[in-house]
């Protein structure tokens, strides 16, 4: 009964567009994955820190980005456990506004990332990135590094076209190594007593090449108030709709990420 | 917290904890004997379990967080300070030694420092609180038992023998036990390994293991605090005193240097591995596995107990490094042949119950697999034994050992 080898899911949580979600998504849908009994890690790749606040971890790495992407293995000596069962974070540091320049060095900046995530794939059945929000060198090396883009969409005009922006970069197969990389949309801070926001989901979800998830995110305060508890809702309100709505977008996620079958 | 009538007491010690630590963490309590550590970002950086408390003073547990190595060393300091114990004054049976030394006194405060850890762990085993108390109450023994065998030389025979016998008797009353509270562990791992469909089956066997577990304990408990015991206890310190007195009856090797006694144990106990290794083919019977293992845990102890203190780092770690690799290779091996045992004695008293027949089915497929993986355990023998009993390692052990 030698253990089967881990099939890990490396998530990023990505956009281009800044305060739509993404940090967000990506704290409580790890939690849920860590608490579904998923050993999980989360990357902070924002030097703004905000998941790294979240988790109330110091956003200091030691060497800061360069001294993480130069030698292989270190990144698993900076990793701290979150207050959560199997949940673990590779912190933010501020260095990490110069990420693009340190992958520059490297002979193929786009695959960094993942060869950095490779020694980490033995411990984790779910690797989560939370990125900045830019289009940059980070954002290539990240869709190199990730099974599946995880894009909130705020459904309002304006945001969507940053999500068809990056519906663009797919078709034209530039997203991920072969152009493996799954692509899925959720909505975020959807308020369905918007007439805006409903004709902007249901024409959103009536693009053929656009996998949009079931789930939306509804405007919630208790996601809001994350920064006061420093904690997932799904630890502190798991009552919430907010919660109930993260726990079915990761389920649903977590049915498409799948091995075949 | 209070045990099992008067015999232990666990008076709760979170005040004390925290105003030891309070300028830099917040201590709250987690329930029952559980403390968490929270640093000024209120992020937790530390478990602390209360495990014992013989006399006064608490032993605690630290469970560091990961990335937080650092935090747990400050906390570890501070409580030190403040009067408390930590894992390694209970857990390390290491004291400090000098090579020339006589074997006698160097003994002596070895075993010394076992029976401390035995009986600290005496409370915590009676009160069932947590496994790893009669485990460490185990270990005790055995290790004390290893160090009698090995430095036999020290005492002489007339009063070795009876204390040995002892000891032997005190660790047999708690094997059942010890043996049980395994199997129960083995029990839910093994589930989880089995296939869904299998699972509902072998439900059945829980309820059985811990009907015998709840008799082996009980009877593990009258001797523990019996008259055997208690007076058990008393001859041993009794002799333990008068080693430490130096107004024992010296043995033929009590004067001798404890380094040249204790080097030459490990030479012997390493040759003699290496010996019966060789002798092990993927045709040999189980037996022959378990008996190099724990030769093997004879050695381990000698290299903890005396060769870590007494001689080169240089050495000793690679060399408890290679014998751990192959422990864990036999470990395994003699785990699942245990596990094919546990199953099909358990398999005999299911026939007559309810789901029993279901049960059987299950077990058959899972004895299976076992079986499966001891085999392949024994393929892994071969190359960590051949770490282990490399000429090179051999020869470094000649050399240092002495
Ligand atoms: N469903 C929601 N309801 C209400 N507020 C939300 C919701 N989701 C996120 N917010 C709030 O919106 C702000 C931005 O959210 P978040 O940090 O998750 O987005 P982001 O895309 O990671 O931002 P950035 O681009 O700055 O990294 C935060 O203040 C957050 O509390
Ligand atoms: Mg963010």
């Amino acid at each position: 009964m030698a253990t089967p080898k881990r099939t890990t899911r490396v998530i990023a949580t990505y956009n281009i567009k800044g305060g739509v979600g993404k940090t967000s998504a990506a704290v409580n849908l790890a939690h849920l994955a860590a608490r579904d009994g998923h050993p999980t890690l989360l990357w902070d790749l924002d030097p703004q820190a905000a998941s790294t606040y979240l988790f109330r971890v110091r956003p200091k790495v030691k060497g800061g980005g360069r001294g993480l992407l130069r030698k292989r293995g270190q990144a698993a000596a900076h990793i701290k456990a979150t207050d959560h069962d199997r949940l673990e974070l590779l912190p933010a540091d501020f260095s990490y506004r110069h990420l693009d320049l340190a992958l520059d060095q490297f002979k193929r900046p786009a695959a960094r990332l993942r060869k950095v995530l490779a020694p980490l794939r033995g411990d984790y059945d779910y690797i989560f990135l939370d990125c900045p929000p830019s289009i940059s060198l980070v954002s290539e090396a990240v869709f190199e590094a990730a099974d599946a883009l995880l894009v909130p969409v705020i459904p309002a005009t304006l945001s969507s076209r940053a999500y068809e922006q990056l519906e663009e970069l797919a078709r034209g197969g530039h997203v991920g190594r072969h152009g493996t990389t799954a692509i899925f949309a959720f909505f975020s801070m959807a308020d369905v007593t918007r007439p805006l926001h409903l004709k902007v989901m249901e024409r959103l979800r009536r693009i053929d090449d656009v996998t949009v998830l079931g789930a939306a995110i509804p405007v919630s305060d208790e996601v809001e108030l994350m920064g006061e508890e420093r904690n997932p809702v799904t630890v502190f309100a798991p009552a919430s709709a907010a919660a109930v709505a993260y726990a079915a977008l990761w389920s649903e996620l977590q049915r498409r990420l799948a091995p075949e079958g | 917290m209070t045990a099992r009538g008067d015999l232990v007491t666990f008076d709760w010690p979170l005040d004390a904890v925290r105003s030891a630590l309070a300028d830099r963490y917040s201590a709250i309590s987690s329930g029952g004997a559980g403390i968490a550590l929270r640093d000024e970002l209120d992020k937790l950086v530390c478990r602390v379990t209360v495990r014992a408390v013989p006399g006064d003073s608490f032993w605690l547990a630290l469970e560091p967080l990961r990335g937080y190595g650092d935090d747990a060393e400050r906390i570890r300091q501070r409580l030190l300070a403040a009067g408390f114990q930590t894992e390694e004054a209970w857990k390390s049976a290491r004291v400090a030694l000098d090579p020339s030394e006589r074997a006698d006194v160097a003994v002596a405060r070895v075993l010394r420092r076992l029976l401390e850890i035995q009986d600290a762990n005496l409370p915590g085993s009676l009160a069932d609180a947590d496994v790893e108390f009669l485990h460490d109450y185990r270990v005790a023994i055995r290790r004390a038992r290893s160090v009698l065998r090995e430095m036999r030389g020290v005492f002489v025979p007339d009063e070795l023998e009876p204390v040995r016998a002892d000891l032997k008797w005190l660790q047999d009353r708690t094997s059942a036990t010890r043996d049980l509270d395994v199997y129960l562990e083995e029990f839910h791992a093994l589930r989880a390994r089995a296939p869904l469909t299998m699972r509902a089956s072998l439900e059945p066997i829980e309820p059985l293991l811990r009907e015998r577990r709840a008799r082996a304990r009980a009877e593990m408990e009258r001797a523990l605090i019996g008259d055997r015991a208690l007076a058990l206890r008393a001859r041993w310190g009794e002799l333990l005193g008068r080693l430490e007195r130096s107004e024992h009856t010296p043995g033929p090797d009590a004067a001798r240097p404890v380094g040249a006694l204790a080097g030459e144990r490990i030479r012997r106990v390493h040759r003699r591995m290496v010996r019966m290794g060789r002798a092990i083919t993927p045709a040999s019977p189980p037996a022959e596995y378990h008996e190099l293992r724990k030769r093997g845990k004879e050695l381990r102890y000698l290299l903890e107990l005396f060769g870590e203190p007494l001689f080169d780092p240089a050495v000793v770690r690679p060399l408890v490094r290679a014998l751990k690799g192959l422990q864990d290779v036999l470990g395994l091996h003699q785990d699942r042949e245990v596990q094919i045992e546990m199953l099909r004695d358990l398999g005999q008293e299911l026939v007559g119950r309810p789901g029993g027949a279901d049960a059987l089915m299950a077990i058959g497929s899972l004895i299976d697999r076992l079986e499966a993986d001891a085999v392949e355990a024994r393929g892994r023998f071969a190359a960590s034994f051949a770490e282990f009993a490399s000429e090179a390692q051999g020869k470094l052990v000649a050399q240092a050992f002495r």
